[in-house]
Formats: structure tokens, sequence, C-alpha cells
């Protein structure tokens, strides 16, 4: 499977692309959102794992975005989108994604 | 930083059509388990409970008590697909390297009283020192930050003691680096300190 790994910081992305690697899987890395962009436009990734503070088009953004633009193309495929947040309990997003899901 | 706050950052990232989030640092074990939930469940958004335990402590009054947490030094070795330490040292050599520029711009913000430069200042350090265990930094970061979003002044008491922290965090690392015994075989050129 293709996954990327966005983020700006490059301890977290050697971390990231690392782990992803380890499960075996194929890993692309973006600098930062604009880079992310193109490279999913690209090579299509299954996944995107992306830090939510980056500078210029942040993953909030970067998810929007990609959201977009599988409504406008919806035979272009699902990217399924992970986020890295900061730290913090997981309670009140799974309310959100249920109430919304 | 305060659960409203987080709150709303993650209404943000459901509202843009995340399928799941994963708390910094990351943890491999937690990433793994919640790709293999999107990816081997199909499109069933339902079924994505949250990731399992960000890992981290809540919020403490007092800073951790190790300067650096070896948990999280040992999940990097685990991770290394050589099994020789190149991680860690790329890891921390990263870190070590990027230091004097993350903590010149937090110096800076709170020379300019700015709130907003401040927290993003910090949230900066706060990420790369947590990924690779430096706890007590980030802890002190987090105050820094809470501190920024409210728009509240530092004293100068916290900004010695990110200084304080950050020199023990950076000597303990540096003395990792030259202590692997993988490093003085690849012929690695990083410094460690006196």
């Amino acid at each position: 499977m293709k996954i990327m790994v966005a983020d700006d910081d490059l301890g977290s992305r050697l971390v990231a692309q690392a782990a992803v690697r380890r499960l075996g899987h194929e890993c692309i890395t973006a600098v930062d959102g604009e880079q992310a962009w193109a490279l999913i436009q690209q090579s299509r990734p299954e996944v995107l794992i992306s830090d939510c503070d980056m500078p210029g088009l942040d993953g909030i953004t970067l998810c929007r975005r990609i959201r977009e633009h599988e409504h406008n193309q919806p035979q272009g495929g699902y990217t399924h989108v992970v986020l890295l947040t900061g730290s913090g309990g997981p309670e009140d997003v799974t309310a959100g994604m249920l109430a919304g899901g | 930083m305060s659960a409203a706050v987080l709150a709303e950052d993650r209404e943000r990232c459901v509202a843009a059509g995340m399928d799941d989030f994963v708390a910094k640092p990351v943890r491999p074990d937690v990433l793994e388990r919640t790709l293999n939930r999107h990816l081997t469940a199909g499109t069933t958004k339902s079924s994505a409970a949250a990731a399992g335990g960000p890992g981290t402590d809540p919020d403490q009054d007092g800073l951790p008590p190790d300067v650096v947490d070896a948990s999280r030094l040992q999940l990097l070795r685990q991770l290394d697909p050589d099994g020789v330490g190149g991680l860690v040292t790329a890891v921390v050599g990263a870190f070590l390297q990027e230091c004097p520029t993350r903590l010149a711009a937090v110096r800076a913000a709170v020379a300019a009283g700015s709130g907003a430069a401040l927290a993003p200042a910090t949230h900066e350090l706060k990420g790369s020192a947590g990924n690779l265990g430096a706890v007590r930094v980030a802890a002190v970061c987090e105050r820094l930050e809470t501190l920024g979003r409210g728009s509240a002044q530092p004293g100068a008491q916290l900004l010695q003691q990110l200084n304080h922290e950050l020199d023990a965090a950076t000597g303990a690392l540096a003395q990792l680096l030259t202590a692997q015994p993988a490093v003085a075989a690849a012929g690695s050129t990083s410094e460690g300190r006196a």
C-alpha cells in the first residue's frame, strides 16, 4: 500500500516514515502541504498521514482540498486521511465523528 | 492546552473530512492500529473508534521526572530498520541542529511581547522535543504555549526554565549519540557536549 507522510518537522517525519515502512508499506514523504498536494495527485496514495500544523497549506486545509477534489472526481478514488495532532484525549473526536459519520 | 481549544481543533479536523487522528508524539503501535481500522474495515466510518491512548500523561503541576523519556527512545530504536541506531541518530541530530533556531524564535517572540508568535514557536519546539522523549522541555513549552494562546506574557523565570531544560536535554541526547557503538563505527560527525 502507498502511504504519504506530510510533516514539516524532520524528526517527526523520520519517525512516521519508519513506522509506515516497518508495517511493510511504501512511504512517500512531503515537507509541507503544497508538496503533499502535488504528490498526492501524482502518485494517488491510499492513505495520507499529515501533521495539522504546517506552514502555508496546513493539514486541515489539505484534507478539505482532498475531499473537494474527490467530490468533483468520484472515480478518482478515496484517500484515507489521518491527522497528527497535539497531545490530548480522543473522546471528543469520537463523539464528533460518530455524529458526523 | 485547554480542553476547549483541543475540542475546537478536533471539530475542525472532523469537519474537514479526516478519517482519524493520532496524537503526537507518534507511537508506532497506535499508528498501526489506526491504519488497520480504516484499511481493513472498508469505508465503515462508524467503526472507527478513536485511536487507543495517545500515551501522554495528563497535565501535571510539576514537570516529568526524567530529562529524556527512555521508553520513547527505546521505541525509536525498535523502529529502526537496520537495528544499528541510524534512526535515533538521525532524529536526535535533526533536533540538536534545529534547537538553536527554535529557541531563538521563542526568545524573539517573548522579547516582542507577541503571543501570536510565541504559541506557534513553542508548539514547534514542543513537538520536536516530545518526538524524542525530551518530556521536561515539552512540558515547559506547553506552559509557554498556553500563555501565548492566551496572549499572556511569560515571566523571565519560565524562559530561564526552558533554557535550563533544553540544556539538560541536548546534553543528555548528545551524550547518547556518542555512546552509541554504531555512531563510532559509522564515523558520525555529530558533536558531543563537553
